[in-house]
């Protein structure tokens, strides 16, 4: 029989994830094997809808895994990938926040697609483009404002 | 002696006058109009990357060499990124026969000879442009041709011959004739 395990999204929702499933994520898995993973684990870093893709994700890897003699032949699973075209067809935003979840969770699979399909947004764009989308202002980092703003917005 | 004409001293008025952003018209293509607001979605999209300089290098990391020296120009963050080998790394090993694992034994001597970013430049990119994207060179090939560069490099500042020359034969645009 499976064991469960607990994970604790960053906004408090609980979810049940198989072992094999959570292994496929690397930290995860030197977590379990350490055996860390009784209370549950919190994910400080992920909210509960990046989660729910995420196990998605790993579920439908773990089945495909499980079930194709293709993958073992050396083969290209088809199917897999058009699941996964699917899977990664969503706003570019929810995107970064899926492949910043994977980088910390160490998914390689799902690193792979989301920063692939990031990558393939930026490509071909010029620089002045790519400037005008993520200058430094951009940054979560708050701004001092009281008596250090500056006369061009903008520009730092 | 050039007599004053008014003319002369007249400061041209081009410093002072104020850029006004352009006012979209209905006669602008509508499709820029789309891509101003797709724009103001990336802007809070690319907060995220900003702050996680291994994600911003994952991604830049499977961009192509063009797409990845115009990603430097954007912002700091963005240049120190853009400048770690590992980035250049995996660039080059898109376009190395055997892919990056094959090349991984390679990368004291590529440091050695003046990093990946270089050896893209001088010899990966130009090849790629000559034979075509989905071309590959062989990792000795490649590495030959980057120190044939480096010690042209050295020799000619010994000597004090201006440029390696050697090279220039990959140049897509204007090859020249080194035989």
């Amino acid at each position: 029989m499976a064991r469960t395990i607990k994970f604790r999204s960053s906004d408090g929702e609980v979810f049940d994830v198989e072992e094999a499933v959570a292994m496929e994520s690397q930290t995860m898995k030197h977590v379990i094997e350490d055996d860390c993973a009784d209370g549950g684990i919190t994910l400080y870093n992920v909210t509960s809808d990046i989660l729910v893709k995420v196990i998605e994700y790993c579920k439908k890897h773990v089945d495909a895994a499980v079930g194709s003699f293709i993958k073992a032949l050396g083969g290209v699973d088809k199917d897999l990938e058009s699941w996964d075209g699917e899977f990664v067809n969503v706003d570019l935003a929810i995107q970064v926040d899926i492949s910043n979840a994977s980088n910390s969770l160490n998914i390689e699979g799902l690193l792979d697609l989301t920063t692939r399909v990031i990558a393939d947004n930026i490509r071909g764009r010029s620089h002045k483009r790519s400037v005008r989308s993520s200058t430094l202002k951009m940054s979560s980092r708050p701004r001092m404002r009281n008596g250090f703003g500056r006369r061009t917005p903008g520009r730092s | 002696m050039l007599s004053h004409s008014p003319t002369e001293h007249r400061v041209p008025s081009s410093i002072y006058t104020v850029v006004q952003p352009q006012q979209p018209t209905m006669a602008m293509d509508l499709s820029s109009a789309y891509e101003q607001q797709q724009e103001g979605r990336v802007e809070e999209v690319f907060a995220v990357i900003n702050d996680n300089g291994d994600l911003l290098a994952e991604v830049l990391g499977r961009l192509d060499g063009r797409s990845l020296a115009a990603a430097g120009c954007v912002c700091r963050v963005w240049a120190g990124v853009s400048r770690r080998e590992s980035v250049w790394e995996a660039v080059c090993g898109r376009h190395v026969e055997g892919g990056a694992a094959a090349g991984a034994g390679a990368r004291p001597v590529v440091a050695a000879l003046g990093g990946y970013r270089r050896l893209y430049r001088l010899c990966l990119g130009p090849a790629a442009d000559r034979l075509g994207a989905a071309a590959r060179l062989s990792l000795s090939l490649s590495l030959s041709l980057f120190s044939i560069d480096c010690y042209e490099r050295r020799l000619g500042r010994e000597r004090g011959h201006p440029r390696p020359a050697s090279l220039l034969f990959l140049d897509h645009y204007n090859p020249v004739d080194v035989s």
